[in-house]
């Protein structure tokens, strides 16, 4: 996309979404390879940093770390914020938009489930969803924030 | 047909894609660093502004393919069928089929006759591969005619195509005035003690066969199946109840082919 934005000189900025565990994957860093070769600054990564994955801590199952270093020498931007805190998520939108020659990432380090107590930080709530009455009290303690 | 006249399906491909691109504009094209091979690098040398070397990443050619797509470009994507279908098949699938986007999966050296690039490189399970997934019109040409002729119909297609092309020099069976529908296969004869079903670059070995048999007065036909999906079943049928005795030839693995092909249309047909 953010090639056929080029192509088309249409100025649209693609934003892409990634979940840490799946950077063990080979495709994200054929992607990445790409990314920087072709010079794609319309493109801005962001990669959620919970390190958590279905089998458990992504450090333990496979590490990707370190992941600044990892994509600095893909040719990458690398900025690395609080991902819960709007401000530097801003903030890192708009500095990647001034990134000239080569994509940006924005590695946002981030608590799975945070806000709702019984799923923060739990591997197990990777795939699952709440019954009904867990549901509401997760709504109910999202609500008070 | 004519045996002097010996090309391989991928030089009538890598010369209809640069012709095509002079009249399309929106035609992009993708390789993983066999463009040499593949022949694309005619289309590179002519519209390098619109051509992408992917380098040896398979699967993130055919996801950059698929966004192409998605802004308005008619992608081909070539390279070895092994590694497109191989190595790239989650990508086509998830990212190309299922989201019907509109690319242009290329792939040559198919089958056994890649010659000394070995076992490694032969891709024989495309055909089944490729059938199985939603979407996909999947299509094998048998010459140089055949081939231009669908390099620039599968661009009319609003769709995922998936077009096999051989590395081996074949003759050339039809001239100019052969007319092609996708989805309708070419029956050759008239022949009523068996039909020959074949596909790719074995249609000119049946042709053969079809005139040796002739000296010895069994009159056979020969079909040219180029499509593979849609299956031209009212041609298979017709020729099951003319000539009662079917035999398919294919440089695939019969698991998943042309010959499967062959027996579900009979076989529904035997049903009804």
């Amino acid at each position: 996309m953010a090639i056929a934005s080029k192509l088309n000189h249409e100025g649209v900025r693609v934003y892409c979404i990634c979940g840490d565990g799946e950077l063990q994957e080979g495709q994200i860093w054929e992607a990445a390879m790409t990314s920087s070769h072709y010079k794609l600054d319309n493109l801005c990564l962001i990669v959620d940093n919970n390190n958590l994955q279905i089998d458990g801590n992504v450090n333990e199952v496979m590490s990707i770390y370190p992941l600044d270093e990892k994509f600095k020498s893909f040719g990458f931007e690398v900025i690395t914020i609080d991902g819960h805190n709007m401000e530097k998520i801003i903030q890192a939108f708009e500095k990647a938009k001034t990134v000239k020659g080569k994509p940006t990432v924005i590695i946002a380090k981030t608590i799975k489930g945070k806000g709702v107590s019984f799923m923060e930080n739990l591997a197990s709530w990777h795939g699952k969803a709440p019954k009904e009455e867990e549901y509401n009290t997760a709504i109910k303690e999202l609500s008070k924030k | 047909m004519n045996l002097e006249n010996l090309k391989a399906t991928r030089e009538s491909y890598g010369e209809k894609l640069a012709e095509l691109g002079e009249k399309n504009k929106d035609i992009v094209v993708l390789d993983a660093d066999l463009a040499g091979a593949t022949k694309t690098s005619v289309f590179a040398k002519k519209f390098p502004e619109r051509f992408f070397d992917m380098g040896i990443s398979e699967q993130d050619m055919m996801s950059t393919a698929a966004g192409l797509s998605t802004f308005g470009k008619i992608p081909y994507a070539s390279t070895f069928a092994m590694f497109a279908c191989g190595r790239a098949y989650d990508q086509i699938r998830n990212s190309i089929a299922y989201p019907n986007l509109n690319v242009k999966i290329c792939a040559s050296h198919a089958g056994i006759t890649v010659g000394e690039d070995g076992a490694t490189h032969q891709m024989i399970e495309d055909f089944g591969l490729m059938r199985g997934i939603p979407n996909m019109t999947v299509i094998c040409t048998s010459d140089d005619t055949q081939t231009k002729w669908a390099v620039e119909e599968i661009s009319k297609i609003n769709g995922p195509t998936y077009l096999r092309l051989c590395r081996l020099a074949t003759p050339t069976i039809y001239d100019e005035t052969q007319k092609f529908e996708i989805g309708k296969g070419i029956q050759i004869g008239e022949g009523t003690d068996a039909c020959i079903f074949a596909t790719g670059v074995v249609v000119p070995e049946a042709i053969k066969a079809k005139e040796e048999l002739e000296k010895e007065g069994i009159n056979i036909r020969v079909v040219d199946i180029h499509t593979i999906k849609p299956i031209d079943e009212e041609l298979i049928i017709k020729c099951a109840k003319e000539t009662k005795k079917l035999i398919s030839i294919e440089d695939h693995n019969i698991i998943g082919g042309l010959r499967k092909c062959n027996f579900r249309s009979t076989i529904r047909k035997m049903s009804y």
